[in-house]
């Protein structure tokens, strides 16, 4: 009996040994298997077809010798994704899809990690933000919105997803710089909000221009402003917020982020990979049919523009009264 | 007539080879993915997105709406057979089909879930053929109002579910709303009831109470005592397959209506074939002449959610297409797959890419003729199954359900959400409490208090925004006859047996 | 009946006291229309309201001598319960021993223990049911099982 153990412990620290082994010759080729790419949200949404894109064009344009492979988590605001990516210290198999939750969701306290428990690694795109009307609105440009939310505050409605989302960030933005109140009702989805903007239920919503833009070109809405610095491309004659007197620039940031502590060249095969990815044409048809903004940021000038937002969304969001006290 | 050269130019999109071949197999797929319990229409859209990468625009769309309206037609089959819901829009296809197939007709039930799918199918694809641009007015001519009316006439509804008694209706309902809080509140950002739970801040998912509530609590009182089969072989006649001249007698009415009540909910955004199915079937009962047998094994039940759920999927294909709006959680991916293969859907996209449009509407066509090819022939297979012993069914059943569920959103906590649901529903049945309600309000509540609060917003608290606009009006006052109809059955009762007593 | 409706009286009536309790607590609206506890605080009024009318029901109702208990036998009750710990270790150990050998080992466990069926049954049951899933999840879905730290 005695024997049959000795023989097992020995048996299992061979094991170990050769396990870890393979670990550590691994390390030095990463990927010796395929990447899990985490997207925080459910399937079809933004961040799910651009996971799906990347996917497909690792495989196609061999940017990774292991394929990508896309695994939907969403719940709890991208809280539940966030905290099993996170789980997975050291392990560079692992990557996260971030966006404006991968802030604001720790930051409104609704997952235990932060940006502490991740290694960034890339952006790659910004999407731009607008504020729309149906086209037979008296709104025609922030001038009137303002003038008349000043003669009656809180009585113009916008449409916007749940609070702390961009879009509602993006009108209490407005509402800040330009010193008005507005009544922001929250719908489902984008879909919804769309709806009954066209229905005339709500009187304006913030959308991006993926959403809306083909809306806009057939007449359906008026844009009245862009959240941005310079006007946008599929849409050079709508006037930015900053034109029109109203301080408010916003973007929505695409990027990926990878459990904290991964080795440091896992970190730099990702890099390039993924570098070499904004190269493609499948990113540039991506960007092109999405209307986002190409915005190349590599792990390190990602990791400071986190905490640059991380910084600015607590300030909004604590005024925004959504930063609850423990 | 215009429209007649643009349909014969879809079906030349649409019969050729290439694209015959991937309808064909979207819509196998399709029934798959409804075959199988918990995962639905959405996942399966969302698994093809990367294979159709290659394909161009048309085949691809052709390929992933068959799958969607696939999976309408397949859902029916493991409820019937098993009572799992195949995906949550086949969840009212349960009460009467289950016990259809206990009755020892199972293939009537299976035989006229196909045909009322196949009717509701292509009724939408007509509806959307010659009517989309004037319904895309339609479907955002409904506001906040409207959704609170409608959805709240829904509950009303749901009491009528109770079975003979409706206070254990009603109290299963009440749970259901109840459950339905659980979550953050998207209007406030606060979380309710969740337990510091970091699931529950979404709220329960929705499959996994369904399925814990009908096919893990039968299975559940099913151990109790010695295992049986689920037919017993006596009733079970493999020759009666189809669904008889009677049959059809007491379903027609229930199958038209049960189109248009599922197209026109289909197109809403933010209404969806669940609740399409669920008025359906709804007001089926209210209809009936024999309302008291429904959920004993009616053939009307199974042809009114049948036949909503298709003509859903058809009519959320109208805003879909006409606007770019999803109008449920599958086009929503649609739209998305749509937008990867450049395609923009939106008011133009009838003008601009006319081919794609049309050859898409007519392999709908197409599509549904395949799907009832495909699923009849399967009929006698699947009725054979339940002459599989029980015991040999059972692990498969509960294993299949943990995968499905958690296969939704690869989260093992809505495999626990079944689990416990399948304990309560165990509960439930002991106590003669009905789990239909408790489903039903689970889905409704939130738009309820959604739509409620977004009216208020919108009018400063003024309430006499339900009353002051033409549909919501109407829906209300509708919502409030049903709400007291029962009271006025009751007083009227009393009021005949009075008279009775007096003579 | 009478015993049962008594009892679930009961604990309705605390689930509706809770409801009402953590509803009273929420945060009130901070724009117009109902806050965040208006629903779930007027449904556990509701709910109080219906345990309410089926306690005094269960009370006021005359003994019934044909009443038939709703509750399941000891013997019921185990078989029951063996089925549905045998689902909760299942669900437990999922993401631990991965999906490959859970199942195999759960269906065994159906097989075998819970209804006492010959090993080859078992097995050829374990095996396929496992196999079967597998192939369509995994295989034909794309759907990634959970698995243990050996990678199966």
């Amino acid at each position: 009996m005695k024997n049959v153990c000795k023989w097992l412990v020995l048996f299992m620290v061979g094991l170990f040994v050769a396990i870890g082994a393979g670990n550590a010759l691994a390390a030095s080729s990463f990927p010796e298997k395929p990447v899990t790419l985490v997207v925080h949200a459910g399937a079809g949404g933004g961040s799910d077809i651009f996971a799906r894109t990347l996917a497909a064009s690792v495989e196609k344009d061999k940017l990774l010798p292991k394929p990508l492979v896309v695994e939907n988590k969403p719940g709890g605001s991208g809280g539940i994704a966030f905290a099993y990516v996170a789980s997975k210290k050291k392990d560079p198999y692992f990557m996260v899809t971030a966006v404006t939750s991968f802030i604001t969701t720790p930051l409104m306290g609704l997952t235990p990690v932060g940006l502490k428990d991740f290694t960034p690694i890339a952006n790659f795109a910004f999407d731009e933000y607008m504020l729309m009307v149906r086209s037979d609105s008296k709104y025609k440009s922030m001038k009137d919105v303002v003038t008349e939310a000043k003669a009656n505050p809180k009585k113009i409605t916008v449409g916007g997803t749940q609070l702390g989302s961009s879009d509602s960030i993006c009108t209490y933005m407005i509402e800040k710089e330009a010193g008005i109140q507005l009544n922001y009702v929250v719908f489902n989805s984008g879909g919804e909000v769309n709806a009954a903007v066209l229905g005339g239920h709500v009187d304006m919503m913030v959308a991006n221009p993926g959403e809306a833009l083909e809306l806009y070109k057939a007449g359906k809405v008026r844009i009245l402003g862009v959240y941005a610095e310079k006007r946008l491309v599929g849409a050079p004659e709508v006037p930015t917020m900053k034109e029109q007197g109203i301080n408010a620039v916003y973007v929505q940031n695409r990027g990926l982020c990878a459990p904290a502590d991964i080795p440091a060249d896992a970190r730099k095969v990702l890099e390039e990979a993924l570098f070499k990815y904004t190269k493609t044409d499948i990113f540039k048809k991506y960007i092109k049919d999405n209307m986002l903004s190409d915005a190349w940021m590599d792990g390190a000038t990602f990791g400071k523009f986190l905490e640059e937002w991380n910084g600015k969304y607590a300030v909004i969001l604590k005024d925004m009264n959504l930063i609850k006290k423990k | 007539m215009e429209i007649f050269n643009d349909l014969i130019m879809g079906f030349h999109v649409a019969f050729s080879l290439q694209n015959l071949f991937f309808c064909f197999m979207g819509t196998l797929f399709g029934t798959l993915i409804g075959v199988l319990p918990g995962i639905g229409p959405t996942t399966g859209v969302a698994i093809l997105i990367p294979i159709t990468f290659g394909m161009n625009p048309t085949t691809a769309i052709i390929t992933m709406a068959g799958v969607y309206y696939g999976a309408m037609f397949g859902g029916a089959t493991t409820s019937i057979l098993l009572n799992v819901p195949g995906e949550s829009a086949s969840v009212m296809t349960c009460l009467d089909g289950h016990q259809l197939a206990k009755n020892g007709r199972p293939g009537p039930a299976l035989g006229m879930a196909s045909m009322s799918s196949f009717i509701g199918g292509t009724f939408a694809v007509l509806l959307l053929t010659f009517l989309a641009p004037p319904l895309a007015r339609f479907a955002v001519s409904f506001g906040p109002p409207e959704y609170f009316a409608l959805t709240f006439m829904g509950l009303t509804l749901v009491t009528s579910l109770g079975g003979d008694s409706p206070l254990r209706g009603i109290i299963s309902g009440i749970l259901g709303l109840l459950v339905a809080c659980i979550g953050i509140d998207a209007q406030s950002g606060v979380a309710r009831f969740t337990f510091g739970i970091m699931y529950t801040l979404d709220g329960i998912g929705f499959i996994g109470v369904a399925v814990g509530l009908f096919a893990l609590s039968e299975i559940l009182e099913n151990m109790e005592g010695p295992m049986e089969q689920m037919v017993s072989k006596t009733k079970l006649r493999i020759r009666t397959l189809f669904p008889n001249l009677e049959d059809w007698k007491n379903s027609w009415k229930t199958i038209i209506r049960g189109s248009l009540i599922g197209f026109f909910i289909g197109i809403l955004p933010g209404a969806g074939a669940t609740i399409a199915s669920f008025m359906s079937y709804a007001a089926a009962k209210k209809f009936s002449k024999r309302a008291e047998k429904f959920g004993t094994g009616v053939i009307e039940g199974v042809a009114a959610p049948e036949s909503a759920n298709n003509a859903a999927a058809g009519g959320a294909m109208v805003s879909l297409l006409t606007l770019g709006i999803p109008g449920s959680g599958t086009t929503a991916v649609l739209l998305g797959a749509l937008l990867i293969h450049g395609m923009r859907p939106g008011p133009l996209l009838f003008t601009s890419n006319p081919e794609f449009v049309w050859g898409l509407i007519a392999s709908m066509y197409i599509g549904n003729v395949m799907l009832i090819i495909q699923n009849m022939p399967m009929i006698g297979l699947w009725v054979r199954m339940l002459k599989v012993p029980y015991k040999i069914l059972m692990p498969l059943i509960i294993t299949i359900s943990a995968v499905g569920v958690f296969a939704t959103d690869n989260n093992l906590a809505d495999v626990w959400v079944m689990v416990t649901f399948g304990i309560i529903g165990y509960v439930m049945r002991k106590m003669k409490y009905p789990a239909a309600p408790m489903v039903l309000a689970l889905v409704l509540g939130p738009m309820v208090e959604m739509s409620l609060r977004q009216s208020l917003t919108i009018s400063h608290g003024n309430v006499a925004i339900f009353f002051t606009r033409p549909i919501s009006a109407v829906l209300s006052i509708f919502a409030i006859l049903s709400l007291f109809a029962p009271l006025f059955r009751i007083l009227w009762n009393r009021y005949k047996a009075r008279g009775k007593a007096a003579v | 009946m009478k015993k049962a409706d008594l009892i679930t009286g009961v604990v309705l009536l605390v689930l509706a006291g809770y409801v009402i309790y953590e509803a009273w607590l929420m945060p009130p609206s901070g724009t117009f229309g109902p806050g965040s506890g208006f629903f779930p605080f007027w449904l556990g009024i509701i709910l109080t309201g219906l345990s309410l009318i089926l306690i005094v029901g269960a009370v006021v109702r005359p003994k019934d001598p044909n009443d038939v208990s709703p509750f399941p036998t000891r013997q019921a009750l185990f078989a029951v319960t063996k089925v549905l710990g045998g689902l909760v270790i299942f669900t437990v150990l999922m993401e631990t021993i991965g999906f490959i050998s859970n199942t195999f080992i759960f269906v065994t466990y159906l097989m075998k223990v819970v209804q006492r069926e010959r090993w080859w049954v078992t097995l050829l049951i374990a095996v396929g049911t496992t196999a079967c899933l597998y192939i369509v999840f995994q295989v034909l879905l794309g759907i990634t099982l959970p698995r243990n730290m050996f990678g199966f």
